[in-house]
């Protein structure tokens, strides 16, 4: 058995399992805790009612949307890791449209205005990343995960400062209007029928339309771009406007589909997780459905250990390993030569 | 008067091996060709580390700086086998580290909960601790190293142009190995140094910003072993002065503000070296993997 064979989806799926399960035994060892509970805590958070699987599925648009907007970036060799900050900064618009809108508009219209407001805020955030890369060179990893720090420190500013509820103790700004709150159906609100349409959507992008063709050639191989007389530095914006955006749209689906106004840590680290997402699922749009239920399960899972008593950054240092895991392809692509 | 301003003074440069010992884990890092983006995990993992040794074993404040070192080591050494032998991507498995380092820290901490209070203190000598002169003595051992020695040569060869040096005869690799796990020893010293003399204690929020402040000042002082001294040392007061100023009430603007800054300041250094192109000292080989072809 060659190398390569060994190293399939699977296999990562087999890492992480066994990682989990070591941080479990470790756990209930020292907390002196019975094995079997925590593990049946861990799976009942998602699959335990229908609530409660509900709340797991729009966990997954939120961790599958954005992976799919990184997707298109990727695709054309821009690493766009800073989903985070453009979500937030999609939330950021959608809390802004809906509450300072100075004129009345249907409510529909209103909720079309949202959506597109943050999707060019969240595009403008990233592109701004491609242009510095494009333009001077600059390292779009590092610029990226700096713009989320700011953007997360940008809706902790606004939700303690200017546009804090001015009642109440909680960091969170007042709630948007109901007639703007996407409909939902036993917690699953309509924006997860968006991230379901944004599937195909993106695939067809990609894989079938000439705009995606021309950024896989750049994402495959820029020398090739240039005698082709594609223009590199467009492309390589557009796309990360385009994943900018899809990641901002994710923010107006939180606030609109989910808790129905700003709060500090909505983002939830939605953003991390999708990377982790778009990697398992060797940035192909069709798989992150999977990758993404995955990481949903665990992240509804580390949130239903907590009231044992076991800290949340449990999450953290799985999305850290993920990374690790995820990545390890490459070991196996240079196997393969 | 002089005795109150003495006190600030003091007061702000005994936070200098903070960002002193992280500033210089970079750069000897960075100077060898290698990102070390995990800078803030591998920090609170040093904090944590010290805490929790000297709760568990022996209280030994000595012995903690060593075993949260040789904890920060062993992050070096797992990124060091990833990126420098499996030749995986720096930033992300650097990313994955912070993460990694972050969560673990706190998981752990949160698991273990050790709560012994830490009363023993480093040795004082005028006012200011021991740590404080071994910083800046190790600033300028490097100083000597990279200037006057064959084997500093060698580091900054690995970082501007590994294949003259593997024609010279250096193991690249080899050199990039010690680098990044002396590098990550010293980072967690760092986050050792927060956790033992200045906040006695762990908190999960202890170095938020701190290891990204690190990588800004890098930038700013250009690589260059004194220039980087300078640059934390300014860095360190505008954090003292900073914290002063809230103490008293006396902030002009945002918490969230201040927080920012260091961040922003990564990426205007990133750019300003990014246009200015050669003059500001980054490595020609920082993030590239070498490859004996």
């Amino acid at each position: 058995m060659s190398p390569k064979s060994l190293y399939t989806p699977f296999t990562e799926l087999l890492i992480l399992i066994v990682i989990i399960t070591f941080f479990f035994i470790f756990t209930s060892q020292v907390r002196e805790l019975d094995l079997g509970k925590i593990f049946s805590t861990f799976l009942n958070a998602s699959f335990g009612s229908v609530d409660n699987f509900g709340r797991a599925l729009m966990k997954m648009t939120f961790i599958m949307v954005p992976a799919l907007g990184l997707t298109i970036a990727f695709k054309c060799g821009a690493w766009n890791v800073g989903g985070e900050g453009q979500i937030a900064l999609g939330a950021i618009a959608a809390t802004g449209v809906s509450l300072f809108l100075p004129f009345n508009l249907p409510s529909i219209l209103t909720i079309i205005l949202i959506f597109i407001t943050a999707f060019v805020l969240g595009g403008g955030y990233a592109a701004i990343a491609g242009y510095m890369r494009e333009k001077w060179g600059v390292t779009e990893i590092v610029v990226t995960v700096m713009q989320s720090i700011i953007a997360l420190a940008l809706v902790n500013y606004l939700c303690s400062g200017p546009w804090k509820e001015p009642a109440g103790y909680i960091k969170r700004t007042p709630a948007i209007p109901a007639d703007l709150a996407l409909p939902s159906v036993l917690g699953l609100s309509a924006f997860f029928i968006i991230g379901l349409i944004m599937i195909p959507l993106v695939h067809m992008l990609i894989n079938k339309t000439t705009l995606g063709y021309e950024m896989r050639v750049v994402g495959y191989n820029k020398k090739i771009a240039v005698p082709h007389k594609l223009n590199v530095t467009k492309l390589v914006i557009l796309s990360m406007f385009i994943s900018g955006g899809i990641c901002g749209i994710t923010g107006a689906g939180i606030v609109t589909g989910e808790i129905y106004r700003m709060q500090v840590g909505l983002t939830g680290n939605f953003g991390f997780y999708a990377i982790a997402a778009l990697f398992m699922a060797r940035e192909k749009a069709k798989y992150t459905i999977f990758s993404s239920f995955l990481l949903a399960v665990i992240y509804q899972g580390v949130l239903g250990l907590a009231t044992l008593g076991i800290p949340r950054m449990l999450g953290d240092i799985l999305i850290g390993i993920t990374f690790i895991v995820a990545i390890l392809p490459e070991i196996r692509l240079r196997l393969k030569r | 008067m002089i005795d109150y301003l003495l006190s600030v003074i003091v007061s702000i440069l005994s936070f200098t091996p903070l960002l002193g010992l992280a500033v210089l884990g970079l750069l000897v890092t960075q100077k060898s060709g290698v990102w070390n983006i995990g800078v803030e995990g591998i920090m609170l993992m040093g904090a944590f580390s010290a805490v929790f040794s000297y709760s568990f074993m022996g209280q030994n404040i000595w012995f903690s700086m060593l075993f949260s070192c040789l904890i920060g080591s062993l992050f070096g050494v797992m990124l060091a086998f990833l990126c420098i032998k499996h030749k995986l991507n720096q930033l992300i498995v650097g990313f994955g580290f912070w993460f990694a380092g972050n969560g673990l820290a706190g998981f752990l901490y949160g698991i273990t909960s050790p709560k012994v209070p830490i009363e023993e203190h480093f040795p004082e000598f005028l006012s200011l601790d021991i740590i404080f002169y071994l910083t800046i003595a190790l600033f300028i051992v490097v100083f000597f190293v990279f200037n006057y020695t064959k084997q500093g040569l060698a580091v900054i060869c690995c970082g501007e142009n590994p294949k003259a040096g593997d024609c010279a005869g250096i193991n690249v690799n080899k050199v990039r190995t010690i680098c990044t796990i002396l590098g990550a020893g010293l980072m967690a010293m760092a986050g050792a140094y927060v956790a033992l003399a200045a906040l006695r204690g762990f908190d999960y929020q202890m170095i938020l910003g701190y290891g990204w402040m690190a990588f800004a000042i890098l930038i700013f002082g250009r690589f260059s072993t004194f220039g980087v001294l300078g640059c934390s040392l300014i860095f360190t007061t505008l954090v003292g002065l900073q914290n002063r100023l809230q103490i008293l009430g006396l902030l002009f603007m945002p918490v969230e503000f201040m927080v920012v800054l260091p961040h922003i300041g990564v990426i205007v250094g990133l750019f300003l070296s990014a246009v200015l192109g050669k003059k500001t000292g980054i490595p020609a080989a920082l993030g590239i993997h070498y490859d004996r072809e």
